[in-house]
């Protein structure tokens, strides 16, 4: 049942990813590439990862979304369905692409993978957490906490007369 | 992830979903001026006798998942709110999963506003996602402060956490985030502004039939769903003398439900060019402090 | 079958209504209004939400237009009633009984195109796209004949052209006590009165709405029907007090009017509208007072002779000014402001008539 679900999922996060460039409007790739992170996302659930794969699902959207406004608000047709091409420079990508795909299939084939010690922790997430902060925990909130209110000052000390008003 | 479900709560949840989406109509048509409580009965019905219609243009995949995926989503968030003692679906994250399924709303404005290709609906959609980035973090940060001081985000042990006092009585400012929040998370009453009159309707303005009926029933059970995780999460969940733990949990449901449905006709829509200010100047600011309290009696 | 046929009864019983009011038809539009709340028929905001198209008097050729597109447009089973300028109380009422709803046949001609996107520069010199949208001249609560063609970008109007779409008809309905009483016919200050506190409150009713009031907008037009039907002064003055301290008070209602549609004290004086003088909020309080001052009055009898219509003198036709300042109060507006600015300003297109003649109203 579990690999029934993790090989669908995979094939789906696939298939949606390459309907990326197939597909011909700027809403429907945004949205292919969308419904392929949630596919890995729903991988990261099987694997027993569930707030990494809750995570994903939650950040992925509103990342697509916020995207979805530069991509079709800034720099497309806003509203209309104009059919445009999601391939540019086919040659050089195909290149890139091959070769990055290349690097990183020779990483997973030639990583020494360690073998499992021990049982899984009983909660991933603070076992995930203590391993990559351990005992600086509550300076990185902390720090986390500051630079999240910096980047609210600036956004707010940077729109003096904002978006709206007259013309001045 | 858990004990098992008891078989029952599977098949009573869209049950359950349904009453609170048929109450709150019912209600809301009472609160109106001149309305009755079959008026959104009768509208439904209407809904779907009626012929369907596309706009030229149109992009109905889009358009069509954006429609159908609003009572997905907020089937999928009830899945792992406590049903009186268990979820459908428990989770050691459900506050996170209550969260992401919430945030797909977000999606669904933008993707049916976007697909029927009129200036008012694709209006309606770009506001629902300023709405979004002015509520959603003070929304998150009312969600990690009640998860902090519980100590999880199991929304079980969450509301397990209450025992001697509420969440909503310790943090009221969190509490207070969330309810408006809610209101905002279903684009409902004051936070209506991507559905609002001055764009004709907005978002749904081109939708007929059928996938009119999805659409205000998904927000519908976005604001119930709202309101019964409010439950868990400041409320002390089903817990309470002589009822049954689901009793409490419904009849706290409908406490939090019935105002958010009544709150619509005495406040006017909250236009987002003003209101994203104090979101990020006030609301922010004054969730962090909340967190930072709740922080420091956690850590005592 | 049988059952078909009676949950289709059943679904039609109270149809929702999207009304359109042609130029010179607003006594008929408040008629029509009355009925269908008299019957608790909800008005919707918009064409495809509704079953009934209600027409008010006889578009011209451009609202004509628009509304055969918008009919066309309307999802069956629907139905469509046309009342006529004169139609009375009583015709309207057996018009809106007796609408049977029917399918709609498929389109019989396409939606215009909407013009593609540009690019612009935008106001901090960005380049991006722009959108043509024009509102009205069919759409709710928004002023009989009267079009905005708007450029937008994202939610801001660059820049926006005000279209009167056919003739003007007149003469104003909201002006005809004053019209009546200068071509020498005898009229009371009570009458005068009363016709001043309904046009304020239905402009009222018109910004609650497009301010996402819903209930308070009902609360205001029902008020404005009583003070039409000659409900007496006592009934009124209690219930007008209780509305107007609801609206004087709502925290969130002063929120969102400060600061929309500013007309400084420089341009005011320019354009000659010195009774529309600060933002929406100080024109909805200070027409609130107004019309707590004209319900005091409604049962003067002495005979009018000033000229001083809702609107301002009528001789000076206040509509033709707020057309022309308009366009300078929208630029870099968002959409919502925008329309909130035109609800606030409420111009009346059949005070732009010719007159023929002073007419009854």
């Amino acid at each position: 049942m579990q690999v029934v679900a993790f090989w669908a999922l995979a094939v789906a996060a696939v298939g949606f990813g390459a309907a990326v460039f197939a597909v011909n409007s700027m809403a429907r790739a945004t949205f292919a590439l969308l419904a392929s992170f949630l596919c890995a996302g729903g991988e990261l659930l099987l694997l027993g990862l569930a707030y990494p794969g809750v995570l994903t699902i939650l950040m992925m959207i509103m990342e697509m979304l916020v995207m979805a406004v530069f991509m079709i608000m800034y720099m497309m047709d806003p509203g209309g369905l104009m059919p445009m091409s999601m391939v540019h420079g086919r040659r050089g990508a195909l290149a890139i692409a091959a070769g990055v795909f290349a690097a990183l299939a020779a990483g997973i084939v030639l990583t020494p993978w360690p073998h499992r010690q021990g049982a899984p922790p009983r909660d991933p997430a603070f076992a995930l957490g203590e391993a990559v902060m351990g005992p600086k925990m509550p300076v990185m909130m902390v720090a986390g906490v500051a630079i999240l209110a910096t980047m609210i000052a600036s956004v707010v000390l940077a729109t003096g007369r904002g978006r709206y008003g007259g013309a001045e | 992830m858990g004990e098992a479900t008891p078989v029952w709560a599977v098949v009573a949840l869209p049950l359950v979903l349904a009453g609170l989406i048929c109450s709150a109509a019912a209600l809301d048509a009472v609160f109106c001026a001149g309305g009755r409580p079959a008026d959104p009965l009768r509208e439904g019905v209407r809904l779907l006798l009626q012929q369907r219609r596309r706009t030229r243009g149109a992009d109905l995949l889009l358009m069509r998942a954006g429609v159908i995926s609003l009572p997905v989503a907020a089937f999928l968030a009830a899945m792992v709110i406590p049903l009186g003692a268990a979820p459908v679906l428990p989770s050691s994250v459900g506050v996170v999963w209550f969260n992401a399924m919430e945030v797909v709303a977000w999606a669904s404005l933008w993707l049916t506003g976007w697909g029927a290709d009129s200036a008012f609906p694709l209006i309606g959609g770009y506001r629902f996602l300023a709405q979004g980035l002015a509520y959603e973090l003070p929304h998150m940060f009312a969600l990690i402060t009640a998860a902090l001081a519980a100590g999880s985000l199991d929304l079980g042990a969450v509301a397990a956490a209450q025992e001697g006092l509420w969440f909503a009585v310790w943090m009221p400012v969190a509490f207070a985030v969330y309810l408006l929040s809610a209101l905002a998370m279903a684009f409902w009453g004051p936070m209506g502004h991507p559905l609002a009159g001055d764009v004709a309707g907005g978002v749904p303005l081109e939708l007929a039939g059928p996938d009119r009926l999805l659409f205000f029933a998904g927000r519908l059970a976005l604001l119930a769903v709202a309101a019964a995780a409010a439950v868990p999460l400041f409320l002390g969940g089903g817990a309470g003398p002589w009822l049954p733990a689901w009793a409490w949990s419904l009849v706290k449901t409908y406490a939090v439900l019935v105002p958010l449905v009544w709150v619509r006709q005495r406040v006017p829509v909250v236009r987002m060019d003003r209101f994203m200010q104090v979101a990020w100047t006030v609301l922010i600011p004054a969730t962090l402090l909340q967190m930072l309290v709740v922080g420091l009696v956690v850590l005592d | 079958m049988v059952l078909s046929a009676r949950l289709a009864r059943f679904a039609a019983a109270r149809p929702p209504s999207f009304l359109v009011a042609a130029p010179g038809a607003t006594g008929t539009r408040l008629r029509a209004e009355a009925e269908l709340r008299r019957r608790d028929r909800r008005c919707v905001a918009a064409p495809p939400a509704a079953a009934v198209l209600v027409v008010c008097g006889r578009p011209g050729a451009g609202l004509g237009a628009a509304v055969e597109r918008v009919w066309d447009g309307m999802p069956g089973p629907r139905a469509r009633v046309g009342l006529g300028e004169t139609a009375s109380r009583e015709e309207i009422a057996a018009a809106l009984e007796t609408t049977a709803l029917e399918p709609a046949a498929p389109p019989s001609h396409q939606d215009e195109d909407v013009p593609m996107a540009d690019r612009a520069a935008d106001r901090d010199g960005l380049k991006l796209d722009v959108l043509h949208v024009p509102l009205g001249p069919v759409l709710a609560d928004w002023p009989a004949g009267l079009a905005l063609r708007l450029t937008l970008q994202g939610d801001i109007v660059q820049a926006a052209e005000t279209v009167v779409v056919d003739a003007p008809e007149g003469p104003s309905f909201w002006d005809g006590p004053w019209l009546r009483a200068a071509a020498g016919q005898p009229v009371t200050v009570g009458e005068a009165e009363r016709r001043r506190a309904a046009s304020h409150l239905d402009g009222i009713g018109r910004l609650l709405a497009v301010a996402g009031w819903q209930h308070a907008a009902d609360q205001a037009r029902a008020l404005r029907d009583e003070v039409l039907a000659d409900t007496p002064a006592e009934a009124l003055t209690a219930r007008y007090a209780g509305f107007a301290r609801r609206v004087r008070r709502s925290r969130t209602l002063r929120w969102m009017l400060t600061d929309v549609g500013v007309l400084s004290s420089e341009t005011a004086g320019r354009y000659g509208l010195a009774g529309y003088l600060g933002d929406a909020h100080d024109r909805l309080t200070g027409r609130l007072d107004e019309i707590g001052q004209a319900l005091a009055q409604v049962d003067a009898q002495a005979l009018l002779t000033g000229d001083g219509g809702p609107r301002g003198p009528i001789g000076q036709r206040p509509s033709g000014a707020l057309l022309a300042v308009l366009p300078r109060l929208m630029e870099g507006a968002e959409l919502a402001a925008a329309r909130l600015t035109v609800a606030s300003l409420d111009p009346d297109i059949d005070q732009l008539a010719v007159p023929a003649e002073a007419a009854g109203g």
